[in-house]
């Protein structure tokens, strides 16, 4: 059976964007599977980065700026299941040269998340400042 | 101090963790409280937007190599879980580079250990570092 390359099969869907927040679902298959029964700790991270992305470009949109990754944190809280999983992102600071994002995942219970993440990035404009 | 793992040991354990195996992180080599993997270039772990391997795959090759320097440097365990990680991307790799990523045990206590991890292409230029903590119970 083909399958889609794994970061594709990450893709989130939006769900909700209201103001600086959007949320997503991911589809978990069991290729992300890091000890038995649960999420990879990497695979958490792989989903955070696709959402806060995403919801960067849209940031993003109509400006003439490239996002570089500068780093990225992430606090593990619970097992993730092998469940559809939810992430909520937020822009906490969009400024001209660096942008602070945040995001939260969870499954079934948005009180009970499994995971939180920061990334930072840089904002590379053809002209400078 | 418990007996240390053997590589091929360590090697099935990298190996056969089935995320590890679809972003092709392989295990390299291992020694008293450190670990080495590596991870080759493929068109689809790129982010298009910035034709470099996405954050989030660096992320999981510091989290997969942090997480089996834990039984590098604690022995046998029951269990162990990431409890942060932290990843510095210091320059996007280049295109096509093999990735190496080598992950030291900094210090440890009863249940907590530090692990430090430099991500390399293979020229030796500098890719990411990365910090995580783990939570572990001792095994045997």
């Amino acid at each position: 059976m083909a399958r889609t390359p794994v970061l594709q099969c990450l893709e989130p869907k939006l769900i909700e964007r209201s103001g600086s927040r959007s949320v997503y679902t991911m589809v978990v298959d069991d290729r992300l599977i890091g000890r038995p029964g649960f999420l990879h700790g990497g695979a958490i991270g792989a989903m955070f980065e696709a959402a806060i992305s995403l919801t960067l470009s849209e940031v993003l949109s109509g400006q003439d700026a490239q996002a570089r990754a500068l780093d990225m944190s992430i606090e593990y809280l619970r097992g993730g299941a092998l469940a559809e999983t939810w992430v909520e992102v937020s822009v906490v600071r969009a400024g001209f040269r660096i942008v602070n994002m945040g995001a939260t995942a969870w499954q079934e219970d948005p009180g009970r998340p499994i995971a939180r993440c920061r990334m930072m990035f840089k904002l590379e404009r053809p002209t400078p400042a | 101090m418990p007996a240390e793992p053997l590589p091929a040991d360590i090697a099935r354990h990298v190996n056969a963790v089935p995320f590890n195996a679809a972003l092709g992180i392989r295990y390299v080599r291992c020694g008293p409280g450190w670990l080495e993997n590596t991870l080759s270039w493929q068109e689809d772990l790129v982010r298009p937007a910035t034709a470099s391997i996405a954050m989030g795959v660096i992320t999981c090759l510091v989290d997969a190599t942090c997480g089996a320097t834990i039984l590098m440097a604690c022995g046998p365990v029951r269990s162990s879980v990431t409890l942060n990680l932290q990843v510095d991307l210091v320059r996007p790799a280049s295109a096509g580079a093999t990735l190496y990523a080598r992950a030291e045990c900094i210090d440890m206590n009863r249940q907590i250990a530090f692990v430090q991890a430099r991500i390399e292409d293979g020229d030796g230029a500098i890719v990411a570092t990365g910090l995580a903590k783990f939570l572990f119970e001792p095994g045997e």
